[in-house]
């Protein structure tokens, strides 16, 4: 279960982003391949650690990246649902590239009561 | 109000790490991070190794992660005074941060190398910086030749492989040739060397550790003098 930890470490990290009295909405995550990251045990760890936080009622926005293949025979790089997946050029000779990305890419939030005023 | 940030999520972590690799580092300490499923044999690996250098004038601690029990610790200790257990609880891997606090009840100037046993499991342990010089993953026969294909983070990110329980390639259908396949794939030009650490088959591992023992003391060695 790294998920816990994951969502753990997302709060740590997530909090020295949040603007002063803003109230989050939403966290946008990218994670690649290798993480290996289930979305289903991500979704319950995050509810599980957020709990009594200022991010109880925070929706976590997971987005799992594609594999990134490179073929050896035809030289191309695409994106594929999984590692073993044949290019297009039918070579199944392909390595990928990256896939270890784990990263808090945004955070959607409700400005403060002050700051909404001014609109 | 959308805020951009792009922020590694473990930041903490890794921040904590090379804290670690500084400490370890500056200490002298070659630092080896052993991952492997339960059961493959990564106590009975260092077991091994610190029996076979007896011998050697490099002395060896030892910190070693578990959910429970000390039971590892307790077979570690009959041969290596430098042992610390972590237990995890519900933790699935070791962090940098249990890491740190394990280093402290070291006493570094007494050791020369730190093996980490980190908790048996192939996935996140991988992904969870330690501080370590090197990562070592052990795969062994009686898992079954897939294990490479199903777990390609440890492989990509493993600075060696070893394969151990190679005594019981006759007794298991095992395909040594798909799961080399796999290794190549995934991690160019990495070494998998086949070990049987119960059966003192451990002739491929040591030239491996030694030298790298001795790479980094020079290393390191020359930095002080500079
Ligand atoms: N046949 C054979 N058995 C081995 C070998 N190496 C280890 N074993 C056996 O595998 C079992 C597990 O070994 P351990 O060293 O406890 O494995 P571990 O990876 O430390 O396990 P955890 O700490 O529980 O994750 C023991 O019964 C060992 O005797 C080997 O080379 N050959
Ligand atoms: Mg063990
Ligand atoms: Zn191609
Ligand atoms: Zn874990």
């Amino acid at each position: 279960m790294h998920e816990l930890s994951i969502a753990e470490s997302l709060i740590d990290v997530a909090r020295q982003h949040l603007p002063p009295a803003a109230q989050p909405r939403t966290i946008t995550v990218h994670a690649g391949p290798l993480r290996a990251i289930e979305p289903d045990a991500m979704e319950w760890a995050w509810r599980a650690a957020t709990e009594k936080t200022e991010f109880a009622s925070t929706k976590l926005d997971l987005v799992e990246l594609p594999w990134r293949l490179h073929c050896l025979t035809c030289r191309r790089d695409w994106d594929a649902d999984h590692m073993n997946a044949a290019c297009a050029c039918g070579s199944t000779n392909a390595r990928p590239i990256g896939g270890d990305e784990l990263q808090l890419m945004s955070m959607d939030v409700a400005e403060a009561q002050t700051t909404e005023n001014l609109k | 109000m959308k805020v951009p940030i792009v922020e590694n999520v473990l930041k903490i972590n890794d921040e904590m790490a090379a804290m670690n690799r500084r400490t370890l580092q500056d200490a002298c300490v070659f630092t080896i991070d052993v991952i492997g499923a339960p059961g493959c044999g990564k106590t009975a690996l260092i077991e091994a190794t610190l029996a076979a250098c007896r011998d050697d004038p490099t002395r060896f601690g030892v910190i070693v992660g578990d959910l429970a029990t000390d039971r590892d610790a307790t077979r570690l200790a009959r041969q290596c005074q430098h042992v610390v257990q972590i237990n995890t609880g519900k933790g699935c891997h070791l962090d940098a941060n249990q890491v740190r606090q394990a280093v402290a009840q070291i006493e570094l100037d007494a050791i020369d190398v730190l093996f980490i046993e980190n908790v048996g499991n192939l996935i996140c342990p991988v992904g969870f910086d330690l501080g370590q010089d090197v990562k070592v993953g052990v795969f062994c026969v009686a898992e079954g030749d897939d294990k490479a294909a199903k777990h390609p983070y440890l492989v990509q990110e493993a600075d060696l492989l070893l394969l151990n329980k190679i005594d019981l390639l006759p007794h298991v259908p095992f395909d040594l040739e798909k799961l080399q396949a796999d290794v190549e794939r995934l991690n160019p030009g990495v070494d998998l060397l086949q070990v049987s650490v119960s059966d003192s088959g451990l002739e491929k591992w040591l030239p491996w550790l030694r030298d790298r023992i001795a790479a980094a003391i020079s290393n390191r060695a020359s930095i002080a003098q500079a």
